[in-house]
């Protein structure tokens, strides 16, 4: 096994801690707020662990460009999914305005 | 090691959908349908399928969740409780067809190559480099056509449900806050680019005009669904003829071709065709299943006209 190897296992085995505890925080934690908290650091550090992992055994700097770009983009919609959800929990919408539930 | 991961997939993707069947709310229903459409993905990519993996992805998780969605904040009562029937009588010829798919696993070869080897043969006629582009557009290019038609016979549907021909006339007031503008501001544009590249992809890899016109389309969903106004900015006469573009441009491909055989859909200088077909697709499926969303009946007692 070549220390590239190693170094993508341990960051994509990091990551997957990173998951596993946020899910866990999103079934166990009381509140809306907590739950997404659980849920964007899962996403947030859980996909950067797995994309770091997964760059030492990228075959071309394309593609590590590539996962790293994923990696962003996931990172606002989470960021911004999170900030719609938190700002529907603390204002949420009166009767007869457009509440349909079908978030962003 | 493999084969525990598929048997995971495989597990899960049955016990996802017997919650679906068996979830109280339709809301939780819905859900576990989005997470079917991602597990569902994720077995097209263990079967080295990226192109299904993508479509399954953009069209079963995303755009069938929205509309889902929508269609449950139409119900009158979304709270309602979902009744769980088994029927003994259904029951039975179900177990059994599934039983005869099963059976019929066996009777493949093991050296079983598909079709794989007779699409091979035939993509240097096709000027093509990628051989699921060359079943779409060209082989099976009849099934292609009429999937467009079934889309646009879908809009049409809604539309005569409506009562309307002015499908845009459901948009959304923009909102208050900064955050939906920036985010529009910031993915609008990252999101063309990746529907013209997944369309541009096709030639040579997984892509295609489904998958393009999937991403334009959850493009036009979010400017929708952010109150943004350029949507209806559209004339809607170029709305109209892009929502038929697809229909069309496979219509006037099998009409021409009579000109030079007595067979439909058969064309000369191929590439530059499917090129034209599969833009003119593009446009065409993502306007359809914008329309589709926009015109769902939720948005009924909103509907001002523009």
């Amino acid at each position: 096994m070549k220390i590239y190897e190693i170094l993508s296992v341990f960051f994509c085995l990091s990551g997957g801690i990173f998951f596993l505890a946020g899910t866990l925080g999103l079934i166990r934690f009381p509140d809306t707020y907590s739950r997404l908290h659980a849920l964007t650091k899962a996403d947030n550090l859980g996909l950067g662990f797995i994309v770091l992992g997964l760059i030492f055994v990228a075959g071309s700097i394309p593609e590590s460009i590539k996962l790293v770009l994923t990696w962003l983009l996931a990172m606002i919609g989470s960021s911004s999914a999170c900030y719609f959800i938190g700002n529907h929990m603390y204002h949420p919408p009166k009767a007869g305005e457009n509440e349909d539930g079908s978030g962003i | 090691m493999d084969l525990v991961f598929d048997l995971i997939i495989g597990l899960s993707l049955a016990g996802v959908s017997w919650r679906i069947v068996r979830a109280r709310e339709h809301f939780q229903a819905i859900v576990l349908f989005i997470t079917f459409g991602l597990l569902l993905s994720l077995a097209w990519t263990r079967l080295k399928s990226p192109d299904i993996a993508i479509a399954e992805a953009a069209v079963g998780a995303g755009l069938a969740g929205v509309l889902l969605m929508d269609t449950l904040g139409a119900l009158s009562s979304p709270r309602e409780r979902a009744k769980v029937v088994i029927s003994l009588k259904l029951l039975i010829p179900c177990l059994f067809l599934a039983g005869l798919m099963a059976y019929s696993i066996l009777y493949i070869p093991e050296d079983f190559q598909g079709l794989g080897i007779v699409v091979r043969e035939a993509l240097p006629q096709t000027h093509l480099e990628y051989p699921i582009t060359a079943v779409l557009l060209d082989f099976r290019g009849y099934d292609t056509w009429l999937e467009l038609g079934v889309l646009l016979v879908a809009v049409l549907g809604v539309l005569c449900i409506r009562r309307t021909d002015n499908i845009k006339g459901t948009m959304l007031p923009a909102p208050a806050e900064p955050v939906g503008s920036w985010i529009v501001k910031l993915l609008l544009p990252l999101m063309v680019l990746i529907g013209g590249y997944l369309l541009w992809l096709g030639a040579f890899a997984p892509g295609g005009a489904f998958q393009g016109g999937v991403v334009l389309a959850s493009a036009g969903v979010m400017l929708w669904q952010s109150g943004h106004p350029s949507l209806g900015l559209m004339p809607r006469l170029w709305w109209k003829i892009l929502l038929c573009s697809g229909f069309l441009s496979f219509l006037i491909l099998a009409f021409s071709s009579l000109f030079y055989t007595d067979q439909l859909l058969t064309h000369p200088a191929t590439k530059t065709w499917i090129l034209g077909v599969e833009y003119a697709a593009t446009l065409s499926i993502a306007l359809c299943l914008i329309s589709l969303v926009l015109g769902s009946p939720a948005r009924n007692h909103e509907n001002k006209g523009v």
